[in-house]
């Protein structure tokens, strides 16, 4: 709508549904749906650098409603999977990386979801081992700021702890050989049981 | 790419009721039907037996390729570089290209949005449509161009009203009114011969000689009541201006329900000639177009490019002051 909003005479619904606070997650979710599709067309017809640019385009949408309403874990879980589903893991761990620098200047939202989403995407880069297992260790330990609305939760913890687990005994050296700690995969696995008892670790290996 | 598959030996084949499925989504055929170079089928899907997840394309379809008699190696050209035009646009006054689907041996097949009918349907129904009414279809088309042109440096050449869709909007839906212009917002379709002016972009679509594709516009007499006169000429390089003067000659159309060419003068002559001009004007007149719209239209209207707004953006301003005025307390007294 633009310069005719004056005279376009109707009661513009949709205006009042996305001003509801809840909706914007709601509409930004069911976008991932065409965002993938324009994508998708853009590529078939060879024009590689406009579908990057729209996913782009899509993940900066995402992190700006993010930047608006931080303590939203919603935000970074969709800024996360739509660099996943899409390949755009370097923009994605771009955006991460860019919430982690701004919250050490000053803190604002507990890290445990932004360095586990980052260990995620890291993963799936399949280039850095080390980095996924450090992303994943700086999950476990991040402690939430004074003023945050929303610490992660003994769950999230303690998946956080059972990725730092897994990747440590997963990540091999030259030679083949783990490079993981011992003592610290004793310590990870020691902690998720700790803090989700009600789990059965046992069966998720 | 998602393969669309279906049980006739080709697409040109199905007919009602016939079974097809996109990806993993079944739809069935409501319509197929030929166009002018095109070829179209309506799916709408089979509720009961869709699949859970959401399907991108939405309950109701339309596929669009190119037909056989045309799909020369020029033709699919065409096609493709229509494609490569329109996978980029995702706007409200653009028809949406929801994916590009292989369709085997008949090519690539432009799974669209379905939309409710055309301008000209509406036009053949009214016949003509109040002021309020024809600004409104005119300024959703401006939106479209405008984005076209921002975001790519597209022009679209083949402005008519059977190329102006339209579709129910959310936005638009109040009390009462079932009238398409009171529901709906207009989108623009149809980018086969539409101009691109960004280099890069056009070393992608691989644009085919422009000569044939000049000619086959030329065969088709719907199109030509709306060319502006520049591109009859030799040497004709494209601008928003083209664009803008078959804007308006669909805004002449929608206010007063024809067209300004007489029967016993060619078209071509009289858009040549500039006597389309003259007529243009006396049309309004006779049908009591308001002053400052019928100036505006024949400033869009002018024969010569430099005399036509050559920016979206200032025409959309101009349309909003023309009506404005047109509609207000000293249009009342004096007009």
């Amino acid at each position: 709508m633009g310069l005719f909003d004056f005279f376009k005479p109707r009661k513009d619904v949709l205006s009042s549904i996305l001003a509801h606070p809840g909706m914007k997650m709601s509409i930004l979710r069911q976008q991932v749906e065409s965002v993938g599709a324009q994508a998708a067309t853009l590529r078939a017809v060879g024009r590689h650098a406009d579908a990057d640019k729209a996913i782009s385009n899509y993940l900066q949408e995402i992190f700006q409603e993010y930047k608006a309403d931080p303590h939203d874990p919603g935000y970074l879980a969709l800024l996360c999977s739509v660099a996943m589903r899409f390949g755009a893991l370097e923009e994605g761990k771009r955006f991460l990386q860019i919430i982690v620098q701004a919250n050490e200047k000053s803190p604002l939202i507990d890290l445990t979801l932004v360095y586990f989403d980052l260990g995620k995407i890291y993963h799936q880069l399949r280039n850095n081992p080390e980095k996924e297992l450090w992303c994943y260790r700086m999950a476990a330990e991040a402690a939430p700021p004074k003023n945050c609305k929303r610490p992660a939760t003994k769950k999230e913890k303690a998946k956080a702890h059972h990725f730092a687990y897994m990747c440590a005994g997963r990540v091999v050296g030259p030679g083949g050989m783990v490079v993981g700690n011992e003592e610290e995969i004793k310590y990870h696995d020691h902690k998720r049981r700790e803090l989700a008892p009600e789990l059965d670790w046992d069966d998720s290996e | 790419m998602t393969r669309l598959q279906h049980n006739r030996a080709s697409i040109f084949d199905l007919r009602p009721g016939d079974k097809v499925m996109v990806g993993d989504v079944p739809y069935s055929v409501k319509k197929a039907a030929r166009g002018g170079m095109g070829f179209i089928v309506l799916l709408w899907q089979d509720s009961e037996k869709a699949p859970q997840r959401r399907s991108v394309h939405g309950m109701k379809l339309a596929l669009k390729t190119v037909l056989p008699d045309v799909a020369d190696r020029e033709g699919v050209a065409l096609f493709k570089r229509e494609l490569t035009v329109w996978a980029a646009f995702h706007h409200p006054n653009i028809v949406w290209l929801n994916e590009i689907l292989d369709g085997g041996a008949d090519g690539w097949i432009a799974a669209m949005d379905w939309c409710l009918g055309s301008l000209r349907d509406i036009l053949k129904a009214k016949h003509r449509l109040p002021l309020k009414e024809a600004t409104i279809v005119i300024d959703d088309v401006l939106e479209g161009l405008s984005h076209a042109y921002r975001q790519d440096q597209v022009l679209h050449l083949d402005l008519k009203p059977e190329n102006i869709l339209y579709n129910l909007d959310i936005r638009r839906m109040g009390k009462g009114s079932n009238d398409p212009i009171h529901t709906s917002r207009f989108m623009v379709s149809d980018w086969g011969i539409a101009s691109i002016k960004q280099p890069k972009l056009n070393a992608i679509a691989g644009m085919p000689p422009s000569s044939q594709s000049v000619i086959r516009t030329f065969n088709n007499i719907g199109t030509l009541l709306y060319m502006a006169p520049e591109r009859f000429r030799q040497g004709f390089h494209s601008s928003v201006a083209s664009d803008v003067f078959s804007l308006g000659m669909i805004y002449l159309e929608l206010l007063t329900g024809t067209l300004p060419f007489r029967a016993e003068i060619h078209p071509v002559q009289s858009l040549l000639s500039g006597q389309y001009y003259n007529d243009a004007h006396t049309l309004m007149t006779k049908t009591s177009v308001p002053r400052k719209i019928r100036e505006l239209i024949l400033t869009m209207l002018a024969p010569l490019v430099r005399n036509r707004p050559s920016d979206h953006v200032a025409l959309r301003v101009s349309v909003v002051e023309a009506y404005r005025s047109a509609t207000g307390l000293l249009a009342k007294l004096f007009n």
